[in-house]
């Protein structure tokens, strides 16, 4: 049985990490920018007067002429060849709609998914009507973006035996700028998990993935297997190391999420859910970063 | 956010709190850290914010002196209890949708408090016919599992935190009698004693086993759970003011005692840890000898 509580007189307040100080060009809504003329106008301002006016809050990025603002916190916004992870809300004539934590619901069509069986063919009437038995809402995918529409939603593929349903693990939300796009975006990690980091902040945890088991395309699933406790308690620390490094404003990749853990393994898992805990190891995660790159 | 959770997510966790270890690495019996501020609120004779995870509630004190209820044969003062689930905290709540929740929240409340033995609600007769009436009003800002828990622990540290100004009646040639308030509202009041007021511990039964202070994830997981009122002191033992179950599922008779018994368990735990947070604030209040600025709410 445990209890912590705290009040505002016992917590030091953590400092903050000193770059604040170093982005002077912040600006918020409404703010002027820069003068209209010999500049273009990017995302995240308008026109008023002939001024560049900022219509989010956020850092001004310029590159030669062109001038945007990037907003400090927003909606995931997707690029073709992005790894996401999404939810199922709906099964609609030919195609899903997928929650990506974008502005929009994504689209996942019949034609762009694999069939279990790794069979392929064109998809015919029987399909169509047995969709819901591939998947169905509450599912979780893991899958690529294919295209963007003129809305701005996004279109996935699960083309690969890569992508594909997801069984039993942990889903971690974090902000989507914190995951940056690599080159890959599975990774079986030395500690004994598998994450997938979806760019749209999106964070799969669960046990390290057979590569021959793959071969099914993905969609069978097995609830009755039941996860091994120590790879349960893996999987709890790894998701607890995640959130701490989101809450603490750090990058996630393989090499601070690995880097973490290891820092972690002095605690217990519950008590990672502390926030002085967290950001002491968040603390850590910043200083061997900053080591190793030097 | 309304959760979804796919069948593979929900079979991990419902393994997983079998096992002994939840999603996050707690065990059945764990809280998530809480963090608990009094006195953020100017306006109210008491106030308490608390925040279990991301669960963030706030809650004010007020008070009216108002009639006794002659039909009564003890004299007493009463207690009211309102909760309001408001759309910021998820788009849930919006329009009709937070009623159900608030009001089973506030009914267990007013249950858990009605018990003699809790609140002595005597202390706040000022005359024959007049007592103090208070109103708590708890306002969820936030939703991240474990509303029931949160709100009662808001509703105890902010009673702890009230004052209420000292009054006295006057007996005046007209029928009524003439109510006189202090001057210096703030120095000569009194504070409720809130050493047997009770906490909310609900208990959700996952699976097979129990577990307390539940995530968003691991109460939609959830079949059936008891709100277990608890009260507890060092001089006078445990007791308990409330047995409620809420949920779709039903329960067996004996996980309804394992329940209660783990319910009493993390009861006593709360009871003494917020016990011994708002006597810390109550020491640092009277050391500083003036009025300490409501400074919690609004800043991290």
């Amino acid at each position: 049985m445990s209890v912590e509580m705290t009040c505002p007189l016992d917590a030091t307040t953590a400092s903050g990490s000193g770059r604040v100080s170093e982005l002077k060009n912040m600006v918020t809504p409404g703010g002027r920018v820069a003068a209209s003329a010999g500049f273009m106008r990017g995302h995240g301002t308008y026109t008023i007067d002939g001024d560049l006016h900022a219509s989010v809050a956020g850092v001004v990025e310029q590159v030669n002429k062109l001038v945007c603002v990037k907003p400090v916190k927003s909606r995931y916004i997707g690029e073709i060849g992005d790894v996401v992870i999404g939810r199922i809300t709906e099964a609609q004539q030919k195609r899903w709609k997928v929650e990506t934590n974008s502005r929009l619901d994504s689209v996942l069509m019949l034609s762009s998914v694999n069939l279990p069986g790794g069979e392929l063919r064109r998809k015919s009437l029987e399909d169509e009507l047995m969709m819901r038995e591939y998947l169905h809402e509450g599912d979780l995918i893991s899958a690529e973006v294919q295209q963007l529409f003129h809305d701005g939603s996004l279109s996935l593929h699960t083309r690969n035996l890569r992508y594909g349903k997801l069984s039993q693990g942990v889903l971690v939300k974090v902000n989507p700028s914190l995951v940056k796009r690599r080159k890959t975006h599975f990774h079986n990690l030395p500690c004994g998990a598998s994450v997938i980091l979806g760019c749209n902040g999106y964070i799969w945890i669960s046990r390290l993935v057979n590569e021959q088991e793959t071969h099914t395309g993905g969609y069978a699933q097995n609830l009755d297997e039941v996860v091994p406790l120590e790879e349960r308690q893996v999987i709890a620390r790894l998701s607890n190391c995640v959130s701490l490094l989101a809450s603490n404003r750090v990058l996630l990749y393989d090499t601070t999420i690995i880097s973490a853990f290891d820092i972690s393994l002095q605690y217990e898992i519950k008590e990672l859910l502390k926030v002085d805990v967290g950001a002491e190891i968040a603390l850590e995660v910043r200083a061997k970063l900053a080591t190793e790159t030097q | 956010m309304e959760v979804h959770l796919s069948d593979a997510e929900r079979v991990f966790i419902v393994h997983g709190v079998q096992e002994g270890i939840r999603n996050d690495g707690r065990g059945a019996s764990d809280y998530r850290p809480i963090r608990v501020e009094t006195g953020v609120l100017s306006t109210t004779l008491g106030s308490a914010r608390v925040r279990l995870a991301s669960t963030d509630v706030l809650v004010g004190v007020k008070a009216e002196i108002d009639e006794i209820d002659c039909k009564q044969t003890e004299k007493k003062g009463r207690i009211r209890f309102f909760v309001d689930c408001s759309a910021n905290a998820t788009p849930l709540f919006a329009g009709k949708g937070g009623e159900e929740m608030a009001e089973f929240v506030s009914t267990a409340l007013t249950d858990a408090y009605s018990n003699s033995k809790a609140l002595d609600l005597s202390k706040l007769v000022v005359s024959t016919t007049k007592a103090w009436t208070i109103f708590v009003d708890v306002v969820v800002l936030e939703c991240g599992g474990n509303l029931t828990d949160a709100a009662a622990l808001g509703a105890k540290a902010a009673l702890a935190d009230a004052r209420l100004a000292n009054v006295r009646i006057k007996a005046s040639d007209s029928e009524k009698s003439e109510i006189e308030l202090t001057d210096d509202a703030y120095f000569d009041s009194w504070q409720l004693d809130v050493i047997m007021a009770p906490l909310l511990v609900t208990v959700n039964k996952i699976g097979w086993s129990n577990v307390v202070d539940a995530s968003l994830q691991e109460e939609v997981c959830t079949k059936s759970a008891l709100v277990v009122g608890v009260a507890s002191s060092p001089a006078k033992g445990d007791l308990v003011t409330l047995v409620r179950q809420t949920g779709r599922g039903s329960l067996e008779p004996d996980s309804v005692d394992e329940m209660i018994a783990l319910g009493v368990r993390a009861g006593n735990s709360l009871n003494r840890e917020l016990d011994r947070i708002l006597a810390d604030i109550g020491r640092t209040q009277t050391n500083r000898n003036e009025l300490v600025s409501a400074a919690g709410f609004l800043s991290s």
